[in-house]
């Protein structure tokens, strides 16, 4: 069972590339205004960077 | 807690020095030996938890220092390190004993994983939900399970042990309904006549007729001898009849005579012949639905379901799963050879946690390809994880035919999906959705959530 804000996050970003990030056409599907829709972009914009950093942060290679 | 010690064994000065900087950074003790001859020495000496081996060093042959290390120092953990990308090598480490193997140029994730996977397979018994008695041993076609629907089947084999009604056992695909018809049968006091188990969807309808009841010689095309039917070579034993659903109209009016009268003819034949063959007849598909179909007949569902059996699918007895496993593993080791000990307590809980489509048999190849990919005798998390693929495929299946739908029904399907898993306890929703009591109250009262229209 997924928690309520991934729910969210996986179906605004999935109706964003089926709209190839077309702001008003993925707003209409979604039935949120488009200020609100760049709102939430922008939360799961910092989600994805703090994810995507905690792979980075791996032992570092130049010790080799 | 004490430091756990690492023994590096490489010829290559340069590397044996970036890999104990590295090792000693993480907070291993770390030795190291650039001769095979040293390497040994200092396993005495040093007492390693974790051995990494470069099998190309100047005075022997890593694989022979593996057998050593192996036979006479009984070492647990050796990591292999090679330049060469040879498979021989590589069969013959990991059969020599070897625990992980890791190519050159060396990929310092990749290692440290090995080390820690190395580190869990050392004390096997820390932090392991199923841990096997090896004074068990493995017993054939046992049904295992302690919940209360399992108590309950095997108080009915019991009781129809006893008697010789017919018996219908409904349950989903791999819940091991064979497995129940034939405890009810080496229960009976026929358990010396002969079981008989025919699957009724594997052989063409028309054959069918004759494989169950026979036929005379001369009856169709092909029929050079006399046959004797399935019914008649039972006797006074058990014909247990698989997926009886997909049995042809035709043949079930024939049967269903057969359960009234006890008695049948053979294909082409005159005389009618008497069998005191008790019939168990199985499904995994709702017979009820089969019967509105118009495939079945009404009245040999009547007659088939004197007594009915209801085999629970996996997912509603979760709680056994562990005692499974551990049932399976021994099953597994006696026929793979293994020598399977323990299960990491996160695979058991992820186990657990699957759906399980296949029941009981898809648990039973999901563990005997996790025996076959271990290479020591515990099955970890890792190896499991890829061998459960199939439920992520189902989710992003039913997320395919959202489709088109509006942020909050999205939001409201999901709450609602949540609610009825968690039969309405707010409690666990609220966990499981990570949102406060108020927030969930608002959202359904926004959504027009209740308990009546939802379930």
């Amino acid at each position: 069972m997924k928690k309520l804000e991934e729910i969210r996050k996986e179906y605004i970003l999935r109706v964003l590339s089926d709209t190839c990030w077309d702001i008003k056409k993925a707003s209409k599907i979604l039935k949120i205004s488009e200020k609100y829709l760049k709102k939430e972009i922008q939360k799961i914009r910092i989600y994805k960077k703090r994810n995507i950093q905690s792979v980075i942060n791996l032992p570092k290679k130049d010790n080799f | 807690m004490k430091k756990k010690k690492i023994l590096i064994i490489d010829d290559e000065q340069s590397q044996l020095e970036s890999l104990e900087m590295f090792l000693n950074e993480k907070g291993y003790q770390v030795a190291c030996a650039t001769t095979g001859s040293e390497g040994l020495e200092k396993n005495t000496t040093f007492k390693p938890d974790i051995i990494i081996l470069d099998i190309r060093l100047p005075d022997m042959d890593g694989l022979e220092v593996l057998h050593e290390l192996k036979s006479k120092h009984n070492s647990r953990s050796v990591i292999i390190i090679t330049a060469f990308h040879d498979m021989d090598i590589t069969i013959n480490a990991i059969k020599g004993g070897a625990c992980e193997y890791i190519p050159k140029p060396i990929d310092i994730e990749e290692l440290e994983r090995a080390i820690d996977r190395a580190l869990k397979l050392e004390n096997p018994y820390s932090n392991n939900a199923i841990s096997l008695d090896p004074s068990f041993t493995y017993e054939k076609g046992k049904i295992i399970g302690k919940c209360p629907a399992m108590k309950e089947i095997f108080k009915s084999i019991g009781i129809l042990s006893e008697n010789r009604v017919t018996i219908l056992i409904e349950g989903e695909t791999g819940t091991g309904k064979e497995l129940i018809a034939r405890a009810i049968h080496y229960h009976s006091p026929y358990k010396d006549h002969p079981f008989i188990a025919i699957n009724c969807s594997a052989i063409v309808a028309t054959l069918l007729e004759s494989e169950l009841f026979g036929h005379e010689k001369g009856s169709f095309t092909g029929a050079f001898v006399t046959k004797k039917g399935k019914f008649e070579l039972a006797g006074d034993g058990t014909i247990f009849l698989d997926e009886v659903s997909e049995m042809p109209f035709e043949l079930q009016s024939k049967i269903l005579r057969f359960l009234q009268e006890k008695e049948f003819e053979r294909v082409g034949g005159e005389r009618s012949l008497k069998s005191n063959a008790r019939v168990i007849a199985a499904t995994n598909k709702n017979l009820w639905q089969v019967i509105k179909d118009g495939k079945f007949r009404e009245d040999l569902y009547y007659r088939l379901s004197i007594a009915k059996i209801n085999v629970p699918p996996l997912r509603e007895r979760k709680s056994d799963v562990p005692l499974i496993i551990e049932y399976l593993i021994k099953k597994i080791n006696t026929e793979l050879g293994r020598n399977i000990l323990n299960v990491e307590q996160k695979a058991v809980n992820r186990l657990m946690n699957y759906d399980w489509p296949g029941n009981v048999r898809e648990l039973e190849n999901v563990l005997t390809r996790a025996a076959i990919d271990s290479r020591s005798q515990i099955i970890l998390d890792e190896i499991v994880i890829p061998l459960l693929g199939k439920e992520e495929a189902i989710t992003t299946q039913t997320s395919e035919i959202k489709g088109m739908m509006s942020l909050q029904e999205v939001e409201k399907q999901h709450i609602v999906n949540v609610l009825n898993y968690t039969r309405w306890h707010f409690g666990k929703t609220c966990m499981l959705l990570g949102i406060s009591r108020p927030t969930l109250r608002q959202k359904m009262k926004e959504y027009n959530i209740y308990k009546e229209n939802n379930l």
